[in-house]
């Protein structure tokens, strides 16, 4: 078993093969040696999110990890951005706040499939938005001025759908 | 917290998952996301999606991501509804004559008798189609002797000078040609290397030449194959192999598990495969490439060899490979499946093969159903970097498949309708080169085409420029589906 402890000083105690989910946590655990009583410092995670990662990780225990040089451009890009199985579409329907920590912890952490989730499911978010809609979902403020507006339009108007 | 809290190395690795229009909305909500966008968002985009061209790599040096983008974008929507610009680039020869081409980021050359005649890629302004310049043409020998033809040519590696080429002709010969620009002109002029004429194929044709990073293969029509490194290296330099029947054409690939691919009329091995070890053939192919099972080979021939485009169904991988053969099919072979053929009963153990040698079988083959001519040439890229051409053996017909989805396939005249072959085609992204007996040519779908982006000819017999584009009428039909 291992020890974890998050930035708000909270201990969670997992299993090995669990944690080592997070390639950061395996590496420091091939640094510290087996048998080490120490708690694992997380002080970019907080109980909350760690909660919800460990979550994670119990589920997908035992699946192979990515290699660590795995190639993200070709072969990743044929794969749609909605292809996230049941559970784990489940598992990041949270609410914004939450989300985006879990995606800070999953970059952290180096959990590379907890962060593509996280990505895929804000692109899937965005996708066929206007810029209004995003603005609103996102509570984002527009600040251009409207000849910038206007002059932004045209610049993109080959990016539109049709 | 708010999306725009998220760090910027974060909010890169979420800009990954976006297809092109949502980019463009995001970068129109705030200053913040138009510049992440402009300075991370397209560039992101781009690497996930190459799409390799030697014509347009200067312009794209120059250009902005958003313009390359925009230019790929445009590009890729002209193939998927068949709108390209089609054009002559030059007019018809004075007689008519095998045409081979050769291209990398520098220029086109089109090799037709024993002239060589060179186009070289220019660089445009903000988005505007990149255009080709000619620059002159030039007699490799004095006399009008068809010994002198040239038959085979490639460009090969000259620490990215991109200046030397490798020439085969009718008699055998071998030689080196170096393309200088002279200083006060600007003018090209012309040197010849005889040097290499020791590695010749005399008496025999020099059927093809081809070339990858520092290797150079050149195959003789009675089947002597020959494969020389041209950098020192540490090994034999030269390698040789004889096929011992009548061939057609070389591919070679050096990247990781390097190989070759030979193309002839060979009854029991139309298309083989050699490894490469140490810059030497394997002594035996590595791999025969068959056709589809339950049928026999005796008849067929391949004469043309490529890779397969990037976003092919099976992956980008250098091992899977793509063949034009005499019954007019297209096949598509992976290297690193198994798919043998069953041994055909009545003959399998006379024809000397051994079984670790049985043909493979290929993934996928495409053809054209109003066709049945053989395929001359062919070339991967296109359009979502998933398209395939091919150059057919008559009636200068160029056939163009998106092998995500291979039954919708179409055929082109070339402009002109030379009775010719299209004896070689090259495709890049958004253009597809191609030279008949007759004239090279060009199709381009890329945006912003102009009447100045390739070379202006005269009114010339059997052209109709069309009124819309500045480009001519040409006939086009669908495999299937009515356009």
């Amino acid at each position: 078993m291992i020890v974890l402890k998050t930035s708000d000083n909270e201990t969670f105690t997992v299993e090995r093969d669990v944690a080592e989910r997070s390639v950061l946590i395996k590496n420091m655990l091939d640094d510290i040696g087996e048998n080490s009583e120490q708690a694992i410092p997380l002080p970019n995670v907080n109980s909350s999110v760690l909660k919800k990662v460990l979550e994670y990780c119990e589920h997908h225990r035992g699946e192979p990890l990515p290699a660590a040089d795995a190639d993200t451009s070709q072969d990743d890009t044929r794969k749609r951005t909605t292809d996230i199985s049941e559970w784990d579409q489940k598992f990041i329907t949270v609410d914004q706040e939450m989300l985006f920590e879990i995606i800070l912890a999953a970059n952290y952490l180096d959990i590379k499939s907890l962060l593509d989730v996280g990505c895929k499911t804000v692109a899937n978010m965005i996708k066929g938005k206007t810029p209004e809609e995003i603005r609103k979902l996102f509570n984002i403020v527009n600040d251009f001025t409207p000849e910038e507006e206007a002059q932004i339009k045209k610049e993109n108007e080959w990016a539109e759908d049709r | 917290m708010l999306l725009s809290d998220l760090p910027n190395d974060i909010i890169i690795i979420v800009l990954r998952n976006f297809p092109v229009s949502d980019l463009g909305a995001l970068s129109r909500t705030s200053r913040l996301f138009y510049h992440l966008v402009n300075t991370y968002g397209w560039q992101i985009h781009i690497r996930c999606n190459p799409r390799p061209s030697f014509s347009l790599t200067k312009a794209r040096e120059i250009w902005h991501p958003r313009i390359r983008l925009q230019y790929d974008t445009l590009s890729d929507k002209s193939w998927s509804t068949s709108h390209f610009v089609a054009r002559p680039l030059s007019h018809p020869w004075p007689r008519k004559q095998q045409s081979t081409l050769a291209i990398n980021n520098t220029r086109l050359i089109v090799a037709a008798g024993n002239t060589i005649y060179s186009y070289a890629f220019g660089v445009s302004r903000a988005s505007g189609s990149p255009p080709l310049l000619f620059e002159g043409s030039f007699s490799l020998h004095e006399e009008r002797n068809s010994q002198w033809d040239i038959t085979a040519l490639t460009f090969v590696h000259d620490n990215g000078e991109g200046k030397t080429l490798l020439c085969g002709f009718r008699n055998g010969t071998l030689a080196r040609v170096v393309l200088v620009k002279e200083d006060a002109s600007n003018k090209l002029a012309l040197q010849i290397d005889m040097e290499v004429d020791l590695y010749s194929h005399t008496p025999d044709v020099v059927e093809s030449i081809s070339a990858s990073g520092s290797l150079c293969l050149s195959l003789s029509s009675r089947g002597q194959a020959r494969m020389r490194n041209i950098q020192p290296t540490s090994y034999t330099s030269i390698s040789e192999v004889d096929l011992a029947t009548r061939s057609w054409t070389t591919y070679i690939s050096d990247e990781s598990s390097p190989y070759v691919a030979f193309g002839s009329s060979s009854k029991i091995a139309p298309l083989s495969v050699y490894s490469i070890l140490e810059g030497s053939f394997s002594s035996t192919p590595t791999a025969i490439l068959g056709i589809e099972s339950g049928q026999p080979m005796s008849h067929s021939a391949v004469y043309g060899i490529c890779r397969s485009p990037l976003s092919s169904p099976w992956g980008a991988s250098p091992q899977i490979l793509i063949s034009g053969w005499f019954d007019g099919v297209v096949r598509v072979h992976d290297l690193r499946s198994s798919l043998l053929t069953e041994h055909l009963s009545d003959n399998s153990n006379s024809s000397g093969i051994p079984t670790s040698a049985a043909p493979l079988r290929p993934v996928m083959s495409l053809n054209d159903p109003w066709s049945i001519e053989p395929v001359y040439s062919v070339s991967s890229g296109g359009g979502a970097c998933s398209h395939l051409a091919a150059g057919s053996a008559r009636h200068s017909v160029v056939s163009f498949w998106d092998i995500r989805y291979p039954k919708s396939g179409w055929s082109v005249y070339a402009p002109g309708n030379d009775p010719s072959p299209v004896y070689s085609v090259v495709l890049e992204s958004s253009r597809v080169y191609g030279a008949t007996d007759s004239r090279p040519f060009v199709y381009d779908f890329g945006p912003n085409v102009t009447h100045d982006t390739y070379p202006q000819l005269s009114p010339s017999p059997g052209l109709k420029p069309r009124r819309s584009v500045p480009g001519y009428y040409v006939t086009r039909y669908s495999h299937g589906h009515a356009f």
